[in-house]
């Protein structure tokens, strides 16, 4: 205000007197004050309307209104000017009254100089800027307590409150802050939290550090509970001292409901996540071709590859498609780029872990306005476990349905026996009844008689073969040396061996550990063996029979699906001993090669098998829980291999014999 | 010395007859009809007796059982002759009431020898 001038508006009705105010205070202020002059009330109004007055020099006699009327008149309409009124010598009581109803002084006509005249101005003016100055901060600071959401407090050092806001009586269930006033928080809090906030505040007072940004769980008697997000302050007095605590607290209760519900969600999704087995993803195609693709959610869950990892390496889908699968994904993909309808496929995948899973590949062309393709979806589906557990079912009803045809085989076998053997038995009766007649003396009648006979001994084979196909029984278990049991089999097909002019070799493991069989069925397998490998060697060749002592192999061990369900039996590492016999024949077609277990299955000519020792022999082979397995070796020959588990030295047989 | 006497029960006459006419050394009884089995055992008290398991209207099994019974039948030796067990199963019901199985079909030689197996002779 230093440099502008001082407007006065001087409300005056003497002439004389108007020109005496000038000079004086021309002559005290040399032109920073300037002076306009209103002679009736009505004018002064008037002006001070229009603005730019800093103070009113007013005479309280005038025409149009007398004594402090004219005060009030002009205070009516302008109360932001300081007003400095005039009196007469002896008006000591309107000087009083004027002050009263707000005049900011007063002097006395004919009792002032310039000086003094011009010092009271400025003071007027100082005063009323400084509690007006007051008066908008006080009230710029009740708007502030009545209407801010947060809670605000003033607390004295015993903790209990001097000042709050609406908004904290209102969480108190107060209407009217005072309410609150010498209450402490003991009186609207569990004591759980009243005694922490206690606490708090002691630490405040005690340091004069505040407390900011505090997230406090607030709980009532009630049980209710919020959240507030607290600051404390201390409350000092003019000179510094520590006379309380003041804070503000804000209700987050709202926020944090939402962050623990998003937290939550946070976790479904996680969870979620991780049993995702469907991913999408989607390929932009530009002119039929490839210009980028796109790895939506399950990416990562699916293939173990994150979607960044897919945009670095621009091959890596193809590499991740199980090998024997390529080229179906392959076409697939060709398809998809010529826009042909949708189709899915299933394939294998090998994931980043190196696990092998089975997806179900489904795509969908898509199509701008004019029919052209311009991408395709695709949706891949994890479908390992469904797949798995077809091939559980299909495996449970291929058995249901094999146990069902064996039980039919099995009835049908038994009453083909009967009917069968009965007349075998009377014929072989009669033919040893002839062998004893005096027909028999002839060479010639007696070689036709050994002829039926060995007819009837194959007729019956066949029959013997279909009871021992059909009809599974219990394995009597116990402890035996497998070489002996091969060199007992050798013994008994002898004949046999002689008749093809065979040559048997044996390289039978010395020591071999025991193996729990059943002698009689094991013994069976190994003489179907041999006499399959003396068919196949009609003129002449060589018997190899090489047994062996060995530990699974991982390789060997069952490979995630590999369809190898044999392979179950035995565990990697596991004791077994090998049993192999290898003829110098003919071999079995490829073609052939396949199908030899089933039953009735035979390569040979009629009257030489029945077809069904394969698979008597692989019956009997599974029930042992081994394996067993035929082919065509490199050097030519047919070499069968069987697997059976050994005991491990220290173990008991199953059964052990009695 | 008297001829031991056999007692063949089956109801197949034609094996019964051939296997008489090739045993001449002992004396053979044929019963084809099952359910006179017991009877026909009764009456000729043979040394031993061979029964087939598989008959219309009556089992060996049964018939084996009611000579087992019989004071005067339960010391002669039973075999049974069957069509339908195979050898070794035969093995492993060996023990069933002391009776032994041979499997249909049968030679002259091997019932001679199952005779005197059992008869000592």
């Amino acid at each position: 205000m230093s440099g502008d001038p001082i407007h006065v508006l001087l409300v005056e009705d003497n002439p004389g007197d108007v020109a005496l105010l000038k000079i004086m205070l021309s002559e005290e202020c040399e032109g920073r004050v300037l002076i306009e002059t209103a002679s009736r009330i009505a004018d002064a109004v008037k002006r001070l309307e229009a603005g730019g007055i800093d103070v009113v020099l007013l005479d309280l006699a005038l025409p149009d209104a007398h004594g402090t009327e004219a005060l009030v008149r002009l205070q009516s309409h302008v109360s932001r000017v300081p007003i400095v009124v005039q009196t007469g010598l002896d008006d000591d009581e309107i000087a009083v009254q004027a002050m009263q109803l707000g005049a900011q002084d007063y002097i006395t006509k004919g009792k002032f100089d310039g000086r003094l005249l011009m010092r009271r101005i400025r003071q007027a003016i100082e005063r009323t800027r400084t509690m007006r100055d007051l008066a908008d901060q006080r009230r710029r600071l009740d708007a502030l307590m009545e209407n801010i959401p947060d809670r605000v407090y003033f607390k004295n050092r015993e903790g209990a409150f001097i000042q709050v806001n609406p908004a904290l009586a209102s969480l108190y269930g107060f209407d009217d802050p005072r309410q609150v006033f010498g209450k402490t928080d003991a009186d609207f809090f569990s004591d759980e939290h009243a005694n922490q906030a206690r606490a708090d505040e002691e630490d405040v007072l005690q340091s004069g550090n505040p407390i900011i940004g505090k997230m406090e769980k607030e709980t009532f008697p009630d049980g209710r509970t919020t959240w507030a997000l607290t600051t404390k302050m201390p409350l000092r007095d003019e000179c510094g001292a520590i006379v309380g605590t003041f804070g503000v607290s804000r209700d987050i209760t709202e926020l944090k409901t939402a962050e623990l519900a998003l937290r939550g969600s946070e976790e479904r999704y996680m969870r979620l996540l991780d049993s995702v087995s469907d991913y999408v993803y989607t390929v932009v195609l530009e002119k039929g071709h490839v210009v980028s693709t796109q790895h939506g959610a399950g990416c990562l869950a699916v293939t173990g590859y994150s979607p960044e990892e897919f945009e670095r390496d621009a091959m890596l889908w193809h590499r991740i498609i199980f090998p024997d699968d390529r080229d179906a994904v392959v076409n697939m993909v060709l398809s998809a780029v010529q826009g042909d309808a949708a189709f899915e496929i299933e394939h294998r995948l090998v994931r980043k872990d190196g696990k092998i899973r089975w997806i179900r590949n489904k795509h969908v062309p898509r199509r701008d306005g004019s029919g052209r393709i311009v991408a395709y979806d695709g949706l891949m589906s994890d479908i390992t476990d469904k797949k798995r557990s077809d091939e559980d079912l299909k495996t449970a009803q291929s058995q249901l349905m094999q146990a069902e045809k064996l039980h039919s085989i099995g009835q049908l076998a038994a009453g083909v026996a009967h009917e069968v053997k009965n007349p075998l038995q009377v014929i072989l009766v009669g033919l040893n009844y002839l062998g004893d007649s005096p027909l028999a003396v002839n060479d010639e009648t007696r070689s036709v008689l050994g002829e039926m006979r060995d007819a009837l001994q194959r007729a019956n084979a066949v029959v013997q073969d279909l009871l021992d196909f059909a009809s599974p029984r219990e394995l009597g278990m116990q402890p035996r040396q497998i070489n002996a049991l091969l060199e007992k089999a050798i013994r008994f097909v002898r004949h046999d061996i002689t008749k093809a002019g065979v040559k048997v070799v044996t390289n039978f493991a010395a020591a071999l550990p025991d193996t729990s069989v059943d002698p009689t069925k094991i013994e069976q397998v190994f003489i179907n063996l041999i006499t399959n490998a003396c068919h196949a060697m009609h003129r002449g060749g060589t018997l190899t029979v090489t047994t062996r002592e060995r530990v699974m192999t991982p390789a060997e061990s069952p490979l995630h699906d590999s369809g190898d369900r044999s392979g179950i039996r035995f565990r990697t590492g596991e004791p077994v001993i090998s049993i192999e016999i290898r003829d110098t024949g003919t071999g079995v077609p490829p073609e052939k090669l396949s199908r030899i277990f089933e039953p009735f299955y035979t390569t040979k000519s009629t009257g030489k098998g029945t077809g069904l020792g394969l698979s008597v022999t692989q019956k009997i082979i599974d029930l042992h829980r081994g394996k067993i397995s035929i082919e065509n070796h490199p050097e030519g020959g047919v070499i069968a291999t069987i697997t059976l588990k050994a005991i491990k030295p220290g173990d008991r047989a199953p059964k052990d014999r009695p | 010395m008297s001829k031991k006497k056999i007692l063949l029960v089956d109801d197949e006459s034609g094996f019964t007859r051939l296997l008489r006419l090739t045993l001449p050394a002992y004396e053979i009884r044929e019963e084809n009809n099952p359910l006179r089995a017991l009877q026909t055992a009764r009456e000729f008290q043979p040394d031993m007796i061979f029964l087939d398991v598989i008959m219309p209207e009556a089992d060996g099994g049964t018939i084996a059982a009611q000579m087992k019974e019989d004071p005067a039948l339960k010391h002669v030796p039973i075999v049974f002759l069957t069509a339908i067990v195979s050898p070794d199963e035969a093995k492993t019901r060996h023990q069933i009431g002391g009776c032994e199985f041979l499997a249909k079909p049968v030679s002259r030689d091997q019932v001679d020898e199952c005779i005197r197996k059992h008869l000592g002779c």
